[in-house]
C-alpha cells in the first residue's frame, strides 16, 4: 500500500511513506525533500516533512494538474531507490548536565535507577537524527533515545524553562531554542542560545540531520554563556 | 521611510500583517498574515499596493492615531466605528489624509479585523523575508502606545487621487460579518479513516463558534462530538485551514499562526477565502460545513486571484 500521495488542501499533497517511521527514514526524508526541491524549484511552496510524511504546497499558477501528478508519482518511486548514506548534516551541541542547570537530572536518574555518569554517558553517546520540527521554529524532534532513558512528560508542565533547556520525553529528546512552557524532563542544558538571532534558532534543523550532544563542565558552560564564544 | 502615525492609544491587538510568510513551515515557523485576507487584499488594492505591502491589523480596537504627514489610506474589513477627526468614516475607499487628522476605531459594530492600509505600505523590520508580526512566536510585536508607525518612502504622497479609483468590493466576495456561515471544507487528512456516521454527522450538524478563537485556531463546538478514529497519531504537517478532531470530538480550525505540526486527526481543510469570513465571525454565530472537491477549490481560488487589478 505505501508509499501513497492524497490530497491534504487546495494546493497541498501528503506523502505517505509508512504507518510507523524506521531509524533509516530520516536521513533518506531528506534526499526525498532534496529531489522535490530540485524537481519544483520555484514552483515549490513549501516541504514539512515529519516523521513518515512529507506535506507538499505547491503554487498551482505554475504547473497543471497533470505535472503535479506526475511529479508526486515520480517522488513515489524515487523513494525506494534513497539510501541511509548520512548526508545529513552533524550538530554537535555542548551540554551541560548538572543538577543546578537541569531540574530533571536527579529524578530520572534516580527513577531509571542509574548514576548520573550513566545518564550523561547514555545521552551524549547516541547519535539522533532530527526526525521532525515543529512545536515551535526550530525545535527538532530527535531520536532514538534508547530504552535505558525513556521517561514520559510530566504531566504539568513547567510555566517557563530557559532557551538551551535538553529535555526527553518519551522516545525523543530535543533542545528547547526558546525560553517556553515545557513538559519534557530537562536533563541538561546548552549554553549561548541566547547569542543567537531567532533567524538562526529557526532555521538551524532539517529533518534527516543528525545531532550530538557533548558533555561540558560547569564553568564552561557559565563561560560561554558570559562570552558567547564557544572556543 | 517616513513618520506616519503617532499611537495615542493601542487596543488589545494591533499589528502590521501582509500575505504572510512563505516557506517557512519546514522550520516551525506557519505564515501568519493578514486574518482577513480578502478584506486585506482589497484595501491594497484601491492604493494599488501590492500583497506584500504592511497593512496594520487591529482587532477590536479601541486605536487611536494621529496623522504626521499627508497621505491617501484605506480602513478595510470589520465595522469597529471608524471615524476620521470624530466623523463616522466610509470603509472599502480611498481618504486623503492630512497632518493632525485623528483616526479612531472605538469598538466591534461588526466583525474582528479591521485593517488601516496606507499608500507605498507601511515599514517595519522583516524577520525570515516577512514583515507579520507572528504574535504567538513573538515574530515583531504588537503596536503600543506612544509608537511612532512608518511609512514606506515612495515616488509621491498623496499626488494620485486621480490615479485611485473607488471600485466597490465585488459582490461575489462581500459577507455580512455576523451571519451563519457556511465554510467550504476539501476532504483530506484522515477522512477515510472516519467512521461513515463521523463523516455524515461532520458535515450535517450545526456548530457554534466559541470564544476560544484567535489567530492560531478557532475552536467549535456542537451538541453532538464527531468521534474521531483515534486520539493521537505521529505528527505530520498541518496546512493552514486544517480541520482538526481531538479526542474531544469538537474541531478546531488552523488559522494563521498555526502550528505546523500535529498529531490530531484530521478531517479536511477550509476553502482558503472562506477562512477570511470565519476570522470575522464572532463567538456563538453557528458555522456548518460543506464539501467541496480540491478541483472546485482550486477554480474558486482562481476566480478569487483574477479579481484584483
Amino acid at each position: 500500500m505505501f508509499p501513497t500521495v492524497s490530497v491534504a488542501g487546495e494546493n497541498a499533497w501528503m506523502i505517505r511513506l509508512g504507518e510507523d517511521v524506521q531509524p533509516d527514514w530520516p536521513g533518506r526524508i531528506q534526499q526525498l525533500c532534496h529531489w522535490l526541491e530540485s524537481e519544483l524549484g520555484d514552483r515549490l511552496i513549501d516541504l514539512v516533512p515529519s516523521y513518515s510524511t512529507v506535506l507538499v504546497l505547491i503554487d498551482l499558477n505554475t504547473l497543471s494538474d497533470q505535472q503535479i501528478h506526475t511529479t508526486l508519482q515520480a517522488a513515489l518511486t524515487y523513494w525506494p531507490t534513497t539510501q541511509t548514506n548520512r548526508n545529513g548534516r552533524l550538530h554537535r551541541i555542548p551540554a551541560c548536565y548538572h543538577p543546578s542547570l537541569a531540574p530533571d537530572l536527579v529524578s530520572l536518574a534516580s527513577q531509571k535507577q542509574l548514576s548520573l555518569e550513566d545518564v550523561i554517558n547514555i545521552h551524549s553517546g547516541t547519535c539522533y537524527q532530527v526526525y521532525a520540527i515543529g512545536f515551535s521554529p526550530g525545535f527538532a524532534y530527535l531520536g532514538k533515545v534508547p530504552n535505558a532513558l525513556i521517561l514520559p512528560r510530566h504531566r504539568q508542565p513547567r510555566k517557563e524553562i530557559p532557551a538551551g533547556s535538553i529535555g526527553i520525553a518519551d522516545n525523543q529528546t530535543a533542545m528547547y531554542p526558546i525560553n517556553s512552557p515545557a513538559g519534557w524532563q530537562i536533563i541538561a542544558q546548552a549554553p549561548g542560545i541566547k547569542y543567537q538571532t531567532a533567524e538562526q534558532r529557526a532555521a538551524r534543523f532539517q529533518v534527516g540531520d543528525q545531532v550530538q550532544f557533548e558533555p561540558i563542565s560547569l564553568e564552561e558552560f557559565h563561560r560561554i554563556e558570559k562570552t558567547g564564544t564557544l572556543e | 521611510m517616513t513618520p506616519i502615525f503617532e499611537v495615542l492609544e493601542a487596543g488589545f491587538l494591533a499589528s502590521f500583517q501582509n500575505t504572510g510568510r512563505v516557506g517557512q513551515q519546514r522550520f516551525g515557523l506557519s505564515e501568519g498574515g493578514a486574518m482577513d485576507e480578502v478584506s486585506f487584499r482589497w484595501g491594497q488594492a484601491l492604493l494599488q499596493n501590492s500583497p506584500q505591502t504592511l497593512s496594520l491589523e487591529i482587532a477590536y480596537g479601541p486605536l487611536r492615531l494621529t496623522a504626521l504627514q499627508t497621505t491617501h489610506i484605506t480602513v478595510t474589513g470589520a465595522d469597529l466605528h471608524f471615524t476620521l477627526n470624530g466623523q463616522k468614516a466610509p470603509r472599502f475607499q480611498v481618504l486623503s489624509i492630512q497632518p493632525g487628522d485623528q483616526l479612531h476605531w472605538s469598538h466591534p459594530v461588526e466583525g474582528t479585523f479591521a485593517y488601516l492600509n496606507v499608500s507605498q505600505g507601511f515599514h517595519a523590520p522583516s524577520h525570515l523575508g516577512c514583515a507579520s508580526v507572528h504574535v504567538r512566536e513573538g515574530w515583531g510585536a504588537p503596536i503600543v502606545q506612544g509608537q511612532t508607525l512608518f511609512q514606506n518612502a515612495g515616488l509621491s504622497k498623496g499626488s494620485d487621487a486621480k490615479h485611485l479609483q473607488n471600485k466597490p468590493i465585488p459582490q461575489s466576495l462581500w459577507r455580512k460579518n455576523n451571519a451563519p456561515l457556511t465554510l467550504r471544507v476539501i476532504p483530506g487528512g484522515q477522512f477515510e479513516h472516519f467512521s461513515k456516521e463521523a463523516r455524515e454527522r461532520f458535515f450535517q450538524q450545526s456548530y457554534e463558534l466559541t470564544n476560544d478563537i484567535n489567530r492560531t485556531g478557532y475552536r467549535l463546538l456542537s451538541a453532538e462530538k464527531v468521534p474521531p478514529p483515534f486520539s493521537k497519531m505521529l505528527s505530520e504537517g498541518v496546512p493552514l485551514g486544517t480541520i482538526q478532531i481531538p479526542p474531544s470530538g469538537q474541531p478546531i480550525i488552523m488559522m494563521r499562526e498555526h502550528p505546523t505540526i500535529g498529531g490530531y486527526p484530521k478531517i479536511g481543510t477550509v476553502f482558503s477565502v472562506d477562512l477570511s469570513y470565519l476570522a470575522q465571525t464572532p463567538p456563538h454565530q453557528t458555522v456548518q460545513f460543506r464539501a467541496i472537491t480540491q478541483r472546485q477549490a482550486q477554480r474558486l481560488r482562481q476566480q478569487f486571484e483574477s479579481l484584483w487589478p
